[in-house]
């Protein structure tokens, strides 16, 4: 959808060219973050794709055109363009900010209605409440919401964004990025995010294309950048904890366990010793009275001569439950907080789904990056 | 219209009117500048602080009741003569000169002042280290207005008996003498130009030693 | 209280032409308005981009300024072509609001945030449509303190065009400072006062109506203009 064929940007006087033959492809309704250290070139990038900055050299395909065969005005009105500080009108209401492009291209205003209503309630900002509003009314998280709603009036397949969420305080920022990508799943546009923050990039991005000194230096998936950096510079930029990162991008139902035993608190000892000796069966639930899990035994503290009075000090109660949101990153961060090596997940209606235990988030990563070494191996 | 003739106004009347000009613009900013200040701090100090915006907006308008108005107005009251023409442009004067005293120490970023407060300074030294260094170049724009104006508004000074420039213009007019009318308007003109050059300069230098 | 019957008899038994002088001096502004207006304007948005070139002409107004207002008529006036007329008040009006006006047009459209101009152009408005959509609009403010700034004082100044052939306001104070007639005084003096009140606060309420509530000042003594 995005073609960057040996773009090359270089202002008069700089040593280096700000942006350095840059090759990349972005996929049709693929979100690709552009990240790296200042001045890696990653904004310039981002505006030569709707010339607001004019490349020096190379070519720039949108869906099949080439960015600068056409006229740049009519260009920019069929691709949305966010930037950090909004840029709203002051002078205009929400639905004036809004209806701009649409107005420009010269829709009818019922059809301006019915869209700045429908993008508002996209948005999660009350339409009735919030139409008639001045930009300086709004809060930080309402203004950069309504600028995302403003560059998607027109329905455009592409979409820049040069750090819209850097201008508001982190809890707004983590709603804003949930929200955003709920809203891509049903729009599924083709996106060009630039942010400086590598976790931000992650998150957001199918693809990654990482930067440095206007070169590009990885272009992949999050999976790929964080089990294999291509080198120094990249491991760096990702930072030491890049195995912790990956937790982030997993969810923990990908390493539940479902199918477990349950049991009452009171027992027979030896019909759990018989139990635990199937190699596979490690863990056992406790269920209550009224049939919720509250807790779990692990094989490893019933050992032969193991009596009820054992049984009972290893009983080991749930403190807290997850639910299928969850990122094994949440779930580590609970299980180090609480002191426990598992933990139940929770469908929305709190519907027990499986647990998650630390030894199976250990197994998980470790083989990954055992996958990737082996893959690494084999190419060479 | 003749050249020769009007370099001899220039030279006979010019000067000595040149004089009585320059002494009631002089004059009357003085004591505009003297009265201007105490009156524009005490604005910003309690209780008239309450009313700053009330009083900044008639300082704006009182600036605007043209200066024929200001002038002919103390004919009744105080009769021809430099005296009277004094009075009225130093109350003309001090209008420019108040409002930019007031709007100045109104616009300065309250932070400053709650740092100095902070660092124990008094409130008088609030005043004469911080407040009015800070609104030195503004003041000294309002100075710069105001003389402007004097100077201008001493032409009508005549008018009143005051003697000035404004004697070789409006006798010009009168007699249709374009060499009276512009002798006087060029050496006027040429004064105002010459202040406001010299006031602008001085301002600058204000502002770079004081950060405006 | 002679003094202050004298005062009111004089305006009501004059009302006639008190009427008619407030006219003349109400229709010598509009004229001077709409040309200034126009002018600066016009010169303003040509200029906006051109920093030396502003500055230049700006330094031109700063001068004219400082011109003492009956001095610049009597140059106006020896003009062959000018000479004792309207035009030569119009001329000497227009010249004055240069400053005010022109100087506010040409620092309020620099001063437009870059942010929204790069919003705008990123959403493909073209220059021209900048200027009239979202430069202008959010100059309006600044522009408009300037013409009531330049408002007030032609006011003023058309009150002294009365040596140089109107017959406005101004002829009372004239006439009452020839003849010793404080009466006369007194009441064109008032006159000319309320005047500019009532144009200042005429424009201030245009102000409040034109100016779009999203980018309304909400300080009602800045008045934007010369500080």
């Amino acid at each position: 959808m995005i073609k960057i064929e040996e773009v090359v940007k270089k202002y008069p006087g700089m040593e280096r060219p700000a942006v350095n033959k840059l090759d990349l492809n972005i996929e049709e309704g693929e979100i690709c973050t552009f990240v790296g250290p200042s001045g890696c070139g990653k904004t310039t990038t981002l505006k030569m794709i709707n010339r607001i900055i004019e490349p020096s050299g190379g070519k720039i395909y949108v869906n099949g055109e080439n960015v600068l065969d056409q006229n740049p005005n009519e260009l920019r009105k069929k691709i949305g363009y966010v930037i950090q500080k909004t840029g709203l009108f002051p002078h205009y209401s929400v639905f004036d900010n809004i209806a701009i492009v649409p107005r420009l291209l010269g829709w009818d205003e019922e059809r301006i209605e019915k869209r700045v209503v429908e993008l508002l309630g996209l948005m999660n900002l009350d339409p009735d409440e919030n139409r008639d509003k001045f930009p300086k009314a709004l809060s930080g998280g309402q203004s950069q919401r309504v600028g995302v709603a403003r560059a998607m009036a027109a329905d455009p397949p592409v979409m820049l964004m040069d750090e819209p969420f850097g201008a508001v305080d982190p809890i707004t920022r983590n709603q804003l990025q949930n929200e955003f990508l709920k809203l891509q799943k049903k729009v599924n546009k083709t996106i060009c995010f630039v942010t400086h923050d590598i976790d931000e990039a992650i998150k957001m991005g199918d693809k990654i294309a990482i930067m440095d000194e206007g070169k590009l230096v990885q272009f992949d998936t999050p999976e790929n950048i964080l089990f294999a950096p291509k080198n120094v510079f990249v491991q760096e930029f990702v930072g030491s904890d890049r195995s912790l990162k990956v937790l982030n991008l997993l969810r923990v139902t990908k390493v539940m366990r479902k199918n477990i035993k349950r049991v009452k608190e009171k027992i027979e000892i030896d019909e759990i010793k018989k139990y635990f000796t199937h190699p596979e069966k490690n863990r056992i639930l406790i269920e209550s009275d009224e049939q919720e899990v509250v807790g779990y035994v692990a094989k490893e503290d019933i050992t032969k001569d193991a009596t009820i009075k054992d049984w009972n000090k290893a009983i080991k109660l749930f403190p807290s439950s997850l639910n299928e949101h969850n990122t094994l990153k949440d779930a580590m961060s609970d299980m180090l907080q609480h002191n426990i090596a598992a933990l139940p997940v929770l469908s929305k209606d709190n519907k027990f789904m499986g647990i998650v235990t630390f030894a199976d988030i250990r197994s998980y990563i470790g083989e990954a990056y055992e996958e990737y070494d082996q893959e690494e191996n084999e190419v060479l | 219209m003749g050249v020769e003739r009007l370099i001899e106004i220039m030279q006979e009347q010019g000067i000595q009117l040149l004089q009585r000009h320059l002494y009631l613009v002089f004059v009357s900013l003085f004591f505009a500048i003297v009265t201007a200040l105490p009156i524009g701090i005490l604005v910003t100090r309690p209780p008239f602080n309450k009313k700053i915006n009330q009083i900044l907006s008639f300082l704006n308008t009182a600036q605007g009741i043209p200066s024929l108005a200001v002038i002919a107005i103390f004919l009744p009251i105080m009769g021809v003569g430099v005296r009277p023409a004094i009075f009225a442009l130093s109350i003309y004067a001090l209008l420019p000169i108040a409002r930019n005293t007031v709007a100045a120490i109104n616009s300065l970023d309250p932070d400053v002042l709650e740092a100095a407060k902070g660092m124990g300074l008094s409130k008088k030294e609030i005043l004469f280290k911080v407040e009015l260094p800070l609104a030195a170049p503004i003041i000294v724009a309002g100075i710069q207005t105001a003389t402007i104006f004097t100077v201008g508004t001493a032409t009508i000074a005549h008018l009143i008996g005051a003697g000035g420039l404004g004697r070789l213009i409006f006798t010009g007019i009168a007699m249709n003498s374009p060499e009276f009318i512009l002798a006087g308007s060029l050496i006027a003109a040429a004064i105002a130009i010459t202040l406001d050059q010299l006031l602008g300069y001085f301002q600058m230098r204000v502002r770079r030693k004081f950060g405006g | 209280m002679n003094e202050l019957q004298r005062i009111a008899n004089y305006f009501t038994s004059n009302l006639d032409r008190i009427i008619g002088y407030t006219l003349e001096h109400l229709i010598l502004i509009v004229i001077a308005i709409i040309f200034s207006v126009a002018l600066w304007v016009s010169i303003g948005i040509a200029l906006r981009n051109h920093k030396n070139m502003a500055n230049g002409v700006l330094g031109v107004g700063s001068f004219i300024m400082s011109v003492p207002s009956i001095a610049l008529y009597g140059i106006l006036i020896s003009i062959p072509g000018l000479g004792l007329s309207r035009q030569s008040a119009v001329v000497g009006l227009v010249l004055y609001s240069m400053l005010p006006i022109l100087r506010n047009v040409y620092v309020a459209l620099n001063e437009v945030d870059k942010n929204i101009l790069e919003a705008a152009k990123g959403m493909g408005m073209s220059e021209g449509q900048i200027l009239r959509k979202v430069q202008l609009p959010l100059a309006l403010p600044v522009i408009l303190a300037g013409v009531r700034v330049a408002t007030v004082m032609m006011v003023g100044i058309a009150t002294l065009a009365v040596y140089i052939g109107e017959r406005n306001l101004g002829v009372l104070i004239e006439q009452g400072l020839k003849r010793s007639r404080s009466d006369m005084i007194i009441v064109g003096a008032l006159l000319v006062t309320v005047f500019v009140v009532i144009i200042d606060f005429f424009i201030g309420w245009l102000e409040k109506t034109i100016i779009s509530k999203g980018i309304q000042s909400d300080d009602p003594s800045l008045p934007g203009g010369d500080l």
